[in-house]
């Protein structure tokens, strides 16, 4: 595949008219994806993993999350809601996903589906997965697309650590679709599956309607959007609930999967790691990539601090979030599976059809001789600068602005510091003209 | 005359310095994927030099590593100060080692080091001086 080929859906983008240049954005941005030409910041789309970063301290609300609203879904006949477990958590203690899951059915869906009985089929692949596995160590379990896309483009070389499992959201929408088009006699393009989304990552799938990983999912409701009017429907109409509260199973174990760390404490192995936060996450894969983690058996992973809990389009904090998801993990039993319905699942549905594809930024240029002397020329100018990262010059590092000057992106004394040599130098110049055109004068 | 395009960089590597072990191999296999070399030269140049880096930060006092490509090759050179190999022949033979128990418990001195080197390079060159030091040089074509 050349890089030509290779096409970015991003799930977020920059508004210009609302851009008002603060710098915000560039400076927390772990990829350094971000620039800021004539006080607008726009993003190099190679380089973004759809964080959300960005869109987390942005006041002016100028990066925009690409995800959907109530009026994109008016073309299907049929749409089913599958909320992301982290929706449980959002509301008061007393407050169980049972009840959450009708009032979402209330304010305007025709169905909603809960996963939690999904994770469990999901956790007995990974745990076989696990078992039978003697590649290269350690295994990389992660539902997050951002954790993927990072991998993708920065870590090729560890795609093959990836647990090529799909997530329970994803076999859920799977199931769905089936069920509801069986069931109900809908063609598939009439059934809306829609996902309510703790961040906006999950849309560049979603966008994406073909290839190997594409979504289930037919749109992505954030949280947040949605939260206003599911919290009325849930205080106001208490009593009148579509289904008797034990039309849905939740399963404990499967609340679980939902926490950091949840994956690995079902496991019960204690060789295991759980990262979150995205700089940590960049941290642990360096470390994997110096070659240090070499004999743990499984590294967690999740952009955001505290996973899902701590999405960018989420309410409730993520502490008391947790705080929440653990008092229903321990309220449906940490470790109970629920009898009822069973699911035989053919094995191969669990799996992505191939591994992920690598999607490395192009090169600094196309022909190997000019790409190193353009290498050369980023040391030299780097060497110029005052290496204090302040960002002024509108690129997020010293190192990055050396590659947009060598790139014909930036000129050089768009640094503050060169410019002010620049300045001085031309001052000291005309000041010498002066006095050389003085002594001419009074010589006269 | 037009410049020949080189591009040059030197590191200094520490002995004993387990906390920043790899940090070399990573700088060097990320500018070799700037520029756009292949997965297999970006990953046997990175196999080569964390296996140096290795023997530098487990054996030496202290070395300097140089770095140059040019659009014909990868050239690394080491220039050690340490105890220096008394018998190279026999550092190069597949498991041989002379690492320590608790090297060993780190997961190191498995003898692979040089021996990983010369296989993942194209040219191959170590001269040494007991108790003085070693100088390794290796190239990886990129034709």
């Amino acid at each position: 595949m050349s890089s030509a080929e290779v096409t970015y859906n991003h799930s977020i983008y920059f508004e210009p008219s609302k851009c008002t240049g603060e710098m915000a954005c560039l400076k927390v941005c772990p990829v350094e994806a971000i620039r800021i030409r004539n006080s607008k910041a726009h993003m190099i789309e190679e380089k973004c993993i759809d964080c959300g970063e960005c869109v987390k301290v942005c006041k002016e609300a100028a990066i925009v999350p690409l995800t959907n609203t109530f009026n994109d879904f008016s073309k299907f006949k049929y749409t089913v809601a599958i909320p992301s477990l982290a929706l449980y958590s959002q509301f008061d203690r007393n407050v169980m996903p049972q009840k959450i899951l009708s009032a979402l059915k209330r304010i305007g869906f025709d169905e909603v589906f809960d996963s939690t009985r999904l994770c469990i089929a999901v956790f007995k692949a990974i745990e076989k997965y696990i078992k039978n596995y003697t590649g290269r160590k350690p295994l990389v379990s992660s539902f997050c697309p951002t954790c993927i896309k990072l991998i993708q483009i920065r870590y090729p070389e560890l795609l093959g650590n990836i647990i090529p499992i799909i997530s329970p959201m994803e076999l859920a929408a799977k199931e769905v679709k089936q069920e509801v088009s069986s069931k109900l006699g809908y063609k598939n393009n009439d059934v809306g599956v829609i996902y309510i989304t703790p961040c906006p990552s999950k849309m560049s799938s979603i966008m994406q309607k073909e290839g190997k990983f594409y979504s289930d999912f037919d749109g992505a409701i954030p949280v947040s959007d949605i939260y206003n009017s599911l919290y009325a429907s849930i205080t106001q109409s208490s009593k009148s609930m579509g289904h008797s509260i034990d039309y849905y199973e939740i399963s404990g174990f499967g609340l679980n999967l939902a926490k950091v760390g949840g994956l690995t404490s079902l496991l019960g192995n204690d060789n295991c790691i759980s990262v979150s936060g995205i700089n940590d996450v960049l941290f642990i894969l360096e470390e994997i990539e110096r070659g240090k983690l070499h004999d743990i058996d499984l590294v967690e992973m999740n952009a955001c601090v505290e996973g899902c809990l701590g999405g960018s389009m989420m309410v409730e904090n993520m502490y008391m979030a947790w705080n929440k998801m653990t008092h229903l993990i321990k309220h449906f039993g940490e470790k109970k599976i629920p009898v009822g319905k069973k699911h035989s699942y053919n094995e191969s549905e669990f799996f992505y059809k191939s591994i992920y594809e690598p999607l490395p930024p192009k090169p600094i240029d196309a022909s190997l001789k000019k790409a190193i002397t353009k290498i050369t020329e980023r040391k030299e100018i780097y060497s110029k600068l005052p290496n204090i990262d302040c960002g002024a010059c509108g690129s997020p590092s010293c190192m990055t602005f050396a590659e947009d000057v060598v790139l014909g992106d930036a000129k050089l004394n768009d640094c503050i510091f060169i410019f002010n040599e620049e300045l001085k130098h031309k001052l000291k110049e005309k000041m010498l003209q002066i006095l050389e055109m003085q002594r001419k004068t009074e010589e006269r | 005359m037009r410049k020949q395009a080189v591009y040059n960089q030197t590191f200094q590597i520490k002995g004993g310095d387990f906390i920043n072990a790899g940090t070399v191999s990573v700088q060097i296999k990320r500018i070799l994927k700037e520029i756009g070399l292949g997965p297999d030269v970006v990953y046997r140049a990175a196999i080569c030099c964390y296996e140096a880096e290795m023997n530098i930060i487990m054996y030496a006092r202290k070395a300097i590593l140089e770095f140059t490509v040019t659009p014909k090759e990868v050239m690394i050179q080491l220039i050690d100060e340490g105890p220096g190999i008394a018998d190279i022949e026999l550092a190069l033979k597949e498991g041989y080692s002379t690492a320590t128990p608790q090297m060993r418990e780190m997961g190191f001195g498995a003898g692979m080091g040089l021996p990983n080197i010369k296989k993942n390079s194209d040219e191959f060159e170590i001269t040494s001086e007991v108790s003085k030091g070693t100088t390794l040089k290796f190239k990886i074509n990129l034709n």
